[in-house]
């Protein structure tokens, strides 16, 4: 499976290890068909989400994304086929013990306004039996980690919180008793463009550090890129079209419906997601330059950025900086050139 | 003798008689808030039996007091029994009304979001959507409460409690000695009680809904 190929970025690389906490989830033949409609809304999808995994639905509106998400936790019963979590078969568990230990963030937030934050994400653990000592260390904990400081927010209400505020104690609430798979409707669509690429930052440092199986669905593509491990595309009733790492789909989109999602500047958009770092596998570095002219990026810094870099001076080359300061080498656009046509030729290294 | 005079003189009578109205309007509330909440639980998803259940509570509601009284005595013989039930009978319609209304009203996202987390049905309904709804609930019972302080005088026509035996005692007499003054005090007792009570219920609102929703 494409997630156990090494990767150019390394935060995918750790993303892709063996996770501690997710467990796999695979769905066979699942079908749905609503009463009174002619077509199946959900036609016999099939897929299989590695432990630890973070897969985006990526679709339409109407294609099914939703529908396909809630009978994972069976707040919409299957017509047919199957769906395993670790194993189990989740038609034959009790639905309400099933949901609570299925994460679960609607792209409403829905958070209970009659009570507390701190309320709110007690919830599951309060039904789970949790003592009262463990639930409010949780609650402080969850609440630092999605950012909000548990001093000021525990015992305001939702209506007392932004709306981007509100989308973190969604998640912080999904998160509360540590459950293994977490499903995500698009949980950051209500925020504005600048809230919501902070949040989506901050979700993936999270998800680095938990490593959750997630099912998340967006309508949009660079989400899908910046977050995901694999994106799944889908057209008309689920159907999947490509399911595929963000590079991959990136570089070779399967079909005119993918080039689609991609739009324009996919090359660019490609780089973005590779670090310098990562392209020295594949690449050596130059001598810096002589004589120098201060253009430096970190080696941290994404191809994308380097390229940015380039263009702005209007040279062919980049100095990089270490993390202890000093010059490492120089970065040229040839190099850059070579590491994408060595992409494009799919070599399992340069992905 | 006038009218302070009479209130002076009658004073312990009137205080229970008043307590006893209170009561029983208080009794017939309970008894009517039980029975149209769980009414309207249990039928605010469709459309069609809520629909049955509003009609029901509102044709019992034109029944005429005195014919409802006269139905019950059979059943029901003399007193606070009949009076009681006549009473809760009349103020279904605005707690089983607002009951449906208020938990129609709660937002569908809440209540996935409930599910979704694993609470049942039941739970659901006890811990998200009542509470949500209650403020409306509350508003309902309040509407009945003011109609029954005045409703409630008729009961002294079954012989049961409450101010209405002042008021019909002073009316039947009228002419006599202290009639007239039976009759005012019996119904500025009534006026009294209803607007303390009213007074009340905004307390009582205040208290039983979540500060989140005020907030
Ligand atoms: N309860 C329902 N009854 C009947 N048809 C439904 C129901 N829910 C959804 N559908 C239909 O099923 C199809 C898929 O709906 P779904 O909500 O899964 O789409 P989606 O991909 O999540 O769309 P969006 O991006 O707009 O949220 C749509 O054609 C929709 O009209
Ligand atoms: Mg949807």
């Amino acid at each position: 499976m494409s997630d156990q190929t090494p990767t150019l970025d390394k935060s995918r690389t750790q993303l892709a290890a063996p996770a501690a906490h997710g467990v796999g989830i695979e769905l066979i033949e699942l079908t749905k068909q609503y009463a009174g409609q002619r077509a199946p809304a959900v036609d016999k999808v099939s897929m299989r989400i590695a432990p630890g995994e973070m897969v985006m639905f990526l679709g339409p509106s109407g294609c099914g994304k939703t529908t396909t998400m809630k009978m994972i936790n069976r707040l919409i019963e299957p017509t047919s086929g199957q769906i395993l979590i670790g194993g189990d078969d989740v038609l034959r568990l009790d639905p309400s013990e099933l949901r609570r230990r299925i994460g679960y963030v609607i792209q409403q937030i829905g958070l209970f306004p009659h009570m507390t934050i701190a309320e709110n994400i007690g919830l599951v653990p309060r039904l789970l039996g949790w003592s009262k000592s463990r639930i409010a260390e949780r609650i402080g904990e969850l609440l630092d980690l999605v950012g909000l400081d548990p001093s000021v927010y525990r015992d305001r209400y939702p209506r007392q919180l932004s709306g981007g505020q509100q989308q973190r104690v969604g998640v912080a609430r999904a998160l509360a008793a540590d459950p293994p798979v977490m499903l995500m409707d698009e949980p950051f669509g209500a925020t504005d463009p600048i809230t919501r690429e902070h949040l989506q930052n901050e979700f993936k440092r999270l998800q680095q550090e938990l490593r959750k199986t997630i099912i998340f669905v967006t309508h949009d593509f660079d989400e899908a890129v910046r977050l995901g491990d694999r994106i799944a595309v889908l057209r008309e009733r689920s159907e999947i079209a490509q399911f595929d790492t963000p590079e991959k789909i990136l570089a070779a989109p399967a079909d005119d419906y993918v080039a689609s999602f991609v739009g324009s500047a996919a090359a660019i958009r490609r780089m973005g997601l590779t670090s310098v770092a990562d392209a020295l596998r594949v690449v050596r570095l130059g001598p810096v330059s002589t004589p120098a002219h201060g253009i430096t990026v970190e080696l941290e810094s994404s191809i994308r950025d380097a390229i940015d870099a380039m263009l702005r001076a209007g040279r062919t080359q980049v100095d990089v900086r270490a993390a202890d300061g000093t010059l490492a080498g120089s970065l040229a656009f040839d190099q850059v050139c070579e590491l994408w046509a060595r992409a494009q030729a799919g070599e399992p290294d340069v992905r | 003798m006038s009218f302070l005079e009479y209130v002076e003189y009658n004073l312990d009578d009137l205080v229970r008689l008043a307590a006893e109205h209170l009561l029983v309007v208080v009794i017939a509330l309970l008894i009517a808030a039980v029975v149209g909440v769980t009414i309207g639980v249990l039928t605010w998803q469709s459309a069609r039996w809520s629909e049955v259940a509003t009609a029901t509570s509102g044709a019992l509601l034109t029944i005429p007091s005195l014919a409802l009284l006269a139905l019950l005595i059979p059943i029901f013989g003399l007193g606070w029994t009949p009076a009681v039930i006549a009473l809760a009978i009349y103020s279904l319609l605005p707690i089983v009304r607002n009951t449906v209304a208020g938990l129609r009203a709660v937002d569908p996202a809440v209540i996935e979001a409930a599910s979704g987390m694993g609470l049942s049905r039941r739970r659901s309904m006890w811990q998200v959507q009542m509470p949500l709804a209650w403020p409306v609930i509350i508003t309902g019972v309040r509407v009945s409460a003011q109609m029954l302080f005045a409703i409630a005088t008729i009961a002294a026509y079954v012989a049961g409690p409450g101010l209405g035996n002042e008021i019909f005692a002073g009316l039947s007499r009228l002419g006599a000695a202290n009639a007239l003054n039976k009759a005012i005090a019996g119904t500025l007792g009534v006026v009294i009680l209803a607007l303390a009570f009213d007074a009340a219920f905004i307390l009582i609102r205040r208290f039983t809904t979540s500060r989140g929703l005020r907030v």
